[in-house]
């Protein structure tokens, strides 16, 4: 659809006069050309303004639909390609390399404010360069990572934490070198997003489940990784750099429970916070709550989201998040902001599930 | 990026990224405002307000401007803007005959003076950084003037020996363009690194310049490209200076006028740089000719110049008007801008509104018929006036104002009555005006409107202009948009204008002190109580205040500042709103027989007010009487005073 012939959609489906065309839409142009036009999951041809027309022209009264045109102006958070790529690039200068420097200065015996003396200090240099940098999915972005840190070398990040024998052998027998013990003396586990971090450590009885307490236990118990790792000698950082609260917390707490005897050998970093009050509150008198709450297609409840212990209205879990990322809407927002193509409730950006269905 | 949808907000000269948008965009007028020969050896101090379109002007005389026009010079609106650079010699059929490059001394430059380095020295800096970014522009201008790339074509640049013999302290001439290049990039690093250093200064390698030796390579035209030199004659344009520092501003000016260069220098820089007493002694001035300054909003605020930057502003809005219906491939209703406001001649939208007004008004005269008798003819006739609904509402308040002013005089009347003749020969287009404010203001008329006006409320400073003009195209570009009626009733048109003004007021604090605020205020206030008295004795209105010569002289003599706090404070909140375009100064008007300095107030002042946007009214007060406005504003026991 050409952009005006969407922009009057828009305007139609708001019941806008002149006056709120000429207020509007300079914004709305702003926001899809600079962040929203870049949603990778539009279909072809698909832009921000035709999609949000679409929208909110299945709320029945002009009224729902300027609640919700309000919650998309003031509460949606869009995180862009752009700001992904920034926060990759700072991971490691701002929030990593920072800790490696405290427990180098801790090493050392010097205080953390010597910033100076610790960063010219050999035990600094050997812990970062005995440092394996590893991602936890495709948006850890480590090609990024890798050329925003040309500190560090190639040879210590990985696209995956999923290392072959021979690569782990080399490590073993290059960082163990000069006698390190063990070799590999920090992991770091890069991720890009998590809302509830029930992917990293969940708890099931008497075990965690969740891929950095599978990759941790693998590490603990396979011979090859035992050589380069053993905690808690080896410092863990599981490094987001876009995180709730909550899943910071579980992450925290997941890494208690799987090895209670000591706290100091885990630290979780993250790059942007979403904090708790971002939520969307199921108890609000927003009126878009009601429209959250009335607009849902429960066929989207499979075994998958059945995990999440409530109904899909306001995402998985219950997350009640208003954020969208560049490349896939997360389900732990709101159902209305990601619904997927073929629901009955049209998503403003849909998202294209990991768990397909089969049915 | 789309493409512009409102090419309004476009409102600097960075904003518009290619040549060929810049030429479309832009509108000549300006170029009528420099003096004549301008490009020819002179010094020139181009001075404004924030947005008086300084950088623009500048950006005209850059060589990828002038080629990019000289290929599109047969085609409107490129037409004029090329007939009238020829007039200036600066172009010509067979290609550039001026090369502008332009330095923005935005950059760098004020760090210097963080330093701490004793004056002289610091000033040897400034000239040797301004000597090799002059010189590196020189170099690329040269090469963009010949359609040449930067920096692959530096090697058909040669820098020859100078004629007078003079030496470049460091570059062995002849040299060539990569040489030269590799000179100045070592100089500016140098300075560069003095001011990145942490360490002390005492060695410094850079010793610094005692003057501007690119200047001298420029005026010997002695960077010739394939062996001849690439153009007639070079341009300075050094942008932004008002960034420089007070002492960096003293030295460039000394040193420019102390060289005197064959090379043209223009500096710009904005009226805020200059100091108190440099700030008063602006303003314009009928009788004065051109000087060595251009002020842009004095320039176009004296005289004739009124009409001839509404004119520019006009054009200007047609262009941006053109390209958003370009940009829109014909799905915009909105062509043209003056065709998106209307004109509101006959007020039909308003005709019960005015037929109410109309009533209201005879009832009142009616009452005064019958109070004073000698009114008697002069009603009687005006009532049977003939003409369109608003003629007669404003004949008939316009008698209202009349009858006052005559009841204020003649207190000792017979009782006669007085003659209808009478009454038109009192009758005046200056009244009518006035009428015509006080009916708007009584029955909710609209009064802010048209082109004409938005022009008025620009004041010269085309940023002001194009963000009132941006925000009612906006609109008439949402109406088109909707398929509703893309023009602009008067109504709407006053709405958008109070809202946008309003916006402007509120951002002022940020650049304005409290004294200044407080101080507009009063104005305003004041000027509001004179305007609208009843029998209107300043008509249309007042819209200034004035100075007496003598009082400005005082406000500008450092001794007698020292003297008194009050005056000081109250010439630097002067000082203040004159560049910040807050007030315009026109000077040495004779008024009973003194000579003032008038102050305009900023005609989006005036709309808050709700003054008239005409120029003329104006009252003149003793500086004791400011001076207490400025601290207590103009208090309402003041006001019943008057």
């Amino acid at each position: 659809m050409k952009a005006g012939l969407a922009e009057r959609l828009l305007a139609k489906v708001m019941d806008w006069a002149p006056e709120d065309v000429a207020r509007e839409r300079p914004i709305l142009q702003a926001l899809a050309d600079l962040k929203y036009d870049g949603y990778q999951q539009y279909s072809p041809g698909m832009r921000f303004v035709e999609s949000f027309a679409l929208w909110l022209a299945q709320f029945e009264t002009v009224e729902q639909r300027r609640s919700a045109y309000d919650f998309v102006r003031r509460r949606l958070v869009y995180l862009g390609n752009a700001e992904m790529d920034h926060f990759a690039a700072i991971a490691y200068s701002d929030l990593i390399r920072p800790i490696l420097i405290d427990a180098a200065a801790e090493a050392e015996g010097i205080p953390k404010y010597r910033i100076r003396s610790v960063l010219e200090s050999d035990t600094f240099a050997d812990l970062q360069n005995s440092t394996l940098f590893c991602g936890l999915s495709d948006g850890a972005r480590i090609d990024f990572f890798r050329r925003a840190n040309r500190q560090l070398s190639h040879e210590q990040i990985f696209q995956s934490y999923d290392l072959s024998e021979q690569k782990l052998t080399e490590l073993s027998e290059r960082l163990g070198a000069d006698g390190a013990d063990p070799p590999c003396r920090a992991l770091v586990l890069l991720d890009d997003f998590s809302a509830s971090g029930t992917s990293y450590f969940r708890r099931d009885g008497d075990t965690y489940k969740g891929k950095v307490a599978k990759f941790l236990a693998r590490t603990q118990t396979e011979p090859i990784w035992q050589k380069l790792v053993r905690l808690p000698d080896t410092k863990v950082i599981v490094a987001v750099y876009v995180a709730t609260d909550v899943a910071i917390q579980r992450i925290r707490d997941g890494a208690a429970g799987f090895l209670p005897t000591s706290t100091e050998w885990f630290q979780v970093a993250v790059v942007q916070r979403l904090p708790e009050d971002l939520r969307v509150d199921r108890e609000s008198d927003d009126p878009f709550v009601a429209l959250a709450t009335h607009y849902y297609d429960e066929s989207v409840e499979d075994e998958h989201f059945e995990k999440g212990g409530t109904d899909g209205r306001f995402g998985f879990a219950g997350g009640g998040l208003p954020l969208v990322l560049h490349h896939n809407t997360p389900n732990n927002s709101l159902f209305l902001l990601w619904a997927e193509d073929g629901r009955q409730v049209r998503g403003l950006f849909p998202r294209v599930s990991r768990h397909r269905s089969e049915g | 990026m789309r493409g512009v949808r409102n090419p309004f907000r476009l409102s600097t000269s960075e904003s518009i990224e290619t040549d060929s948008d810049f030429l479309r965009l832009f509108g000549p007028g300006v170029l009528d405002l420099l003096p004549e020969g301008a490009t020819n050896g002179q010094l020139l101090f181009i001075r404004s307000a924030p947005g008086g379109g300084k950088t623009t002007l500048l950006r005209v005389f850059t060589p990828s401007v002038l080629l990019s026009l000289l290929s599109l010079r047969s085609s409107e609106p490129h037409r004029e803007i090329y007939s009238k650079l020829r007039q200036m010699d600066v172009v010509d059929d067979a290609g550039l005959r001026v090369l502008g490059t332009l330095l923005s001394c935005r950059r760098t430059f004020p760090s210097l003076d963080d330093l701490d380095l004793p004056r002289s020295r610091s000033d040897r800096l400034l000239r040797a950084l301004l000597d090799a970014r002059i010189l590196l522009g020189a170099l690329r201008t040269a090469l963009e003037g010949a359609q040449l790339r930067y920096p692959e074509d530096l090697e058909r640049l040669t820098v020859q020996p100078l004629e007078s013999g003079e030496s470049v302290p460091g570059l062995d001439l002849p040299c060539s363009g990569g040489t030269a290049r590799n000179w100045a990039e070592g100089l500016e690093r140098m300075v560069c690194d003095a001011i990145d250093s942490l360490g002390p200064l005492d060695g410094l390698e850079v010793q610094g310049h005692d003057s501007l030796y690119s200047l001298a390579v420029l005026d010997a035209s002695a960077i010739h490209v394939d062996g001849t030199a690439p153009a007639a004659r070079w341009l300075v344009l050094l942008d932004d200076v008002h960034k420089l520092t007070h002492g960096q501003r003293k030295c460039l000016h000394a040193t420019l006028v102390e060289g005197r260069h064959r090379t043209g220098v223009w500096v710009a820089e904005r009226l805020e740089a200059l100091s108190t007493d440099e700030v008063l002694a602006t303003g314009a001035l009928e009788a004065r000719d051109y000087d060595g300054v251009v002020n842009l909003e004095d320039a176009w605020g004296k005289g004739q110049g009124r009409r001839s930057f509404s004119f520019a502003v006009g054009t200007i809005a047609e262009r941006r008007a053109r390209m958003a219906a370009d940009v829109a491939g014909g799905a915009s209703d909105v062509g043209s801008f003056a065709g998106a406001l209307d004109p509101g001649q006959d007020h039909v939208e308003h005709l019960a509104q005015i037929n109410n007004a109309i009533a209201t008004v005879r009832a009142r005269l009616n009452d005064v018929a019958q109070a004073h008798p000698r009114y008697g003819e002069w009603i009687r006739s005006r009532t049977t006036e003939e003409g369109t609904p608003r003629e007669v509402l404003v004949g008939l308040r316009t008698l209202e104002i009349l009858i006052e002013r005559d009841r204020r005089k003649a207190q000792m009347s017979l009782g006669f009555e007085l003659p209808a003749a009478d009454l038109a020969a009192r009758d005046a287009s200056a009244v009518r005006n006035a009428a015509e404010l006080f009916l708007a203001a009584e029955f909710r008329l609209p009064y802010y409107f048209g082109t004409e006006c938005v022009a008025n409320l620009g004041f010269q400073n085309v940023e002001q202009f194009l963000r009132l003009a941006g925000d009612l195209f906006e609109e008439a570009l949402g109406a088109a948009l909707i398929r509703r009626t893309a023009v602009l009733s008067p109504e709407r048109q006053e709405q958008l204008l109070l809202q946008t003004c309003k916006t402007r007021l509120d951002e002022l604090p940020r650049r304005a002190s409290r004294d200044v605020m407080r101080f507009i205020d009063a104005v305003g206030r004041y000027c509001r109580y004179e305007t609208y008295r009843p029998n209107a004795p300043y008509a249309p209105g007042v819209t200034g205040i004035a100075i007496s010569m003598s009082d400005r002289e005082r406000l500008m003599d450092p001794s007698f500042l020292s003297a008194s706090d009050l005056h000081r404070r109250f010439a630097d909140m002067l000082a203040s709103a004159l560049s910040q375009n807050i007030f315009r100064a026109e000077l040495d008007r004779s008024v009973k027989g003194g000579r003032y300095m008038v102050l305009y107030l900023n005609r989006i002042v005036c709309l808050k007010y709700r003054l008239p946007m005409g120029y003329g009214g104006f009252r003149e007060k003793s500086l004791r009487e400011f001076m207490g406005w400025m601290d207590r504003g103009f208090s309402k026991k003041e006001e019943l005073a008057l």
